[in-house]
């Protein structure tokens, strides 16, 4: 029996061994411009991996759900900026809010060579309730929290302040805070408890493998193994512009908001006449997002990192529809743009364009006419 | 007949290890569900 039970341990540790090589070689061998470009829970939510996506001419771009995928579009900004002389890594899709980001600038901070970061704000985060607690702990992982807590650039009242924030925000999620609260204790304050020090380290470790096995089973069928170097087009504003109107507007014929045919058909269609004036209780200017957005600002700061933010402007002629009152809407606009020159950031306003059809491909995503713009912000950035 | 025997005790262990920890490494510990954000 205890023969059979060492051998068996022998063969458990031989098989870790075995999957511990196959993640490393199957993430190694995707090309680092897949890596950085992939959209995958996964990836988002390990250190590891985001930090080997890095270069020295790497701009880090940070948004939600309008990041998830428009690869097939020219304008979208991870197709046209992928050389090895400047490429983007793309960290967030739907869920990913500014406490978030946070998180992962506070971790991946110190491998940024490239200081500087792009952080496309959603006014649809900016809700009474801020970040919902179950986007928390789904997003943002224990390993990457460690990773971040470790930081040396960070001072202690940051990192505070920003793990008090998590634990307040994904009430009900216990196991999640308990996890937190540990880390707080190991990382602030100096607790010795041997027990603490295994349980951190046994679970941040258990994570960061974790995130790194998902990411692998992923990648590995799509066998990326081949490297390509893709040149990047010559940016021309007016002509991109007038090529992605020409395309925005042959997908979307079905209805008068120039919204994509098949977002219309499946989402509101069949619902219009409900939806009208579903939003006239809407208000953006009121919301604990704007304190996780400091948060965000302070993580930069004490690492030397330049923030760019950009505003994204609502669907104008979907917000008239719903109800959402044009003044809201300018309070709105007005409080990123006091909030950005009170902390003096850089600001991208795009706000303006609320009534410029396709610059949103449906009544919240960025179409391809707004990514033409983002790609001049993105240009005007390398620029500095 | 005592190699079967301790081939299958093996089995077992390893069987029966491999299936917790991989249960373990694979799910979240957090009581984090997947958080699908509502697109519309």
């Amino acid at each position: 029996m205890i023969k059979g039970f060492c051998l068996a341990c022998a063969l458990v540790v031989a098989s870790l061994i075995g999957l511990q090589i196959f993640i490393n070689r199957t993430i190694d061998h995707t090309p680092v411009q897949v890596l950085r470009t992939f959209t995958e829970e996964s990836k988002f939510k390990s250190a590891e991996v985001l930090k080997k996506s890095l270069s020295e001419n790497t701009l880090v771009v940070m948004g939600s759900s309008e990041l998830n995928s428009d690869s097939d579009k020219p304008s979208y900004p991870f197709s046209v900026f992928n050389t090895e002389d400047f490429n983007l890594l793309k960290v967030g899709q739907g869920g990913y809010q500014t406490l978030i980001h946070a998180g992962i600038l506070g971790a991946i901070g110190p491998e940024m060579g490239y200081k500087k970061v792009l952080l496309i704000l959603s006014p649809q985060w900016f809700v009474p309730q801020g970040i919902e607690a179950a986007a928390i702990p789904a997003n943002l992982s224990i390993s990457m929290v460690q990773t971040a807590m470790a930081n040396e650039d960070l001072s202690e009242g940051l990192k505070r302040d920003f793990i008090e924030r998590l634990i307040q925000g994904s009430q009900g999620f216990e196991g999640y805070q308990r996890s937190l609260q540990d880390l707080s204790s190991f990382y602030l304050d100096d607790s010795n408890d041997p027990i603490l020090v295994f349980s951190t380290g046994i679970n941040t470790n258990m994570d960061s493998f974790r995130q790194r096995w998902k990411l692998a089973m992923k990648l590995f069928p799509l066998k990326l193994d081949a490297q390509y170097f893709p040149s990047e087009p010559v940016f021309q504003k007016e002509e991109w512009l007038q090529s992605a109107i020409g395309r925005a507007t042959e997908s979307s014929t079905n209805n008068a908001f120039h919204i994509d045919d098949s977002y219309y058909l499946t989402n509101i269609q069949n619902q219009l006449d409900s939806l009208k004036n579903t939003g006239q209780d809407i208000d953006y200017s009121s919301s604990p997002e704007y304190e996780d957005l400091k948060l965000f600002l302070r993580m930069a700061k004490e690492q030397g990192i330049e923030v760019t933010l950009v505003s994204t402007p609502l669907h104008g002629q979907w917000a008239d529809y719903t109800g959402f009152p044009l003044e809201k809407r300018q309070e709105y606009y007005a409080k990123i743009r006091a909030f950005a020159e009170a902390e003096d950031v850089r600001l991208a306003d795009l706000s303006r364009h609320e009534y410029e059809p396709h610059f949103l491909k449906d009544i919240m995503h960025m179409g391809e006419v707004g990514w033409v713009y983002i790609d001049e912000v993105i240009l005007n950035l390398r620029g500095d | 007949m005592k190699d079967k025997g301790l081939l299958q005790t093996t089995l077992l262990f390893y069987l029966l290890m491999m299936a917790i920890l991989l249960y373990a490494l694979w799910n979240e510990s957090t009581g984090a569900p997947a958080f699908i954000y509502n697109n519309f």
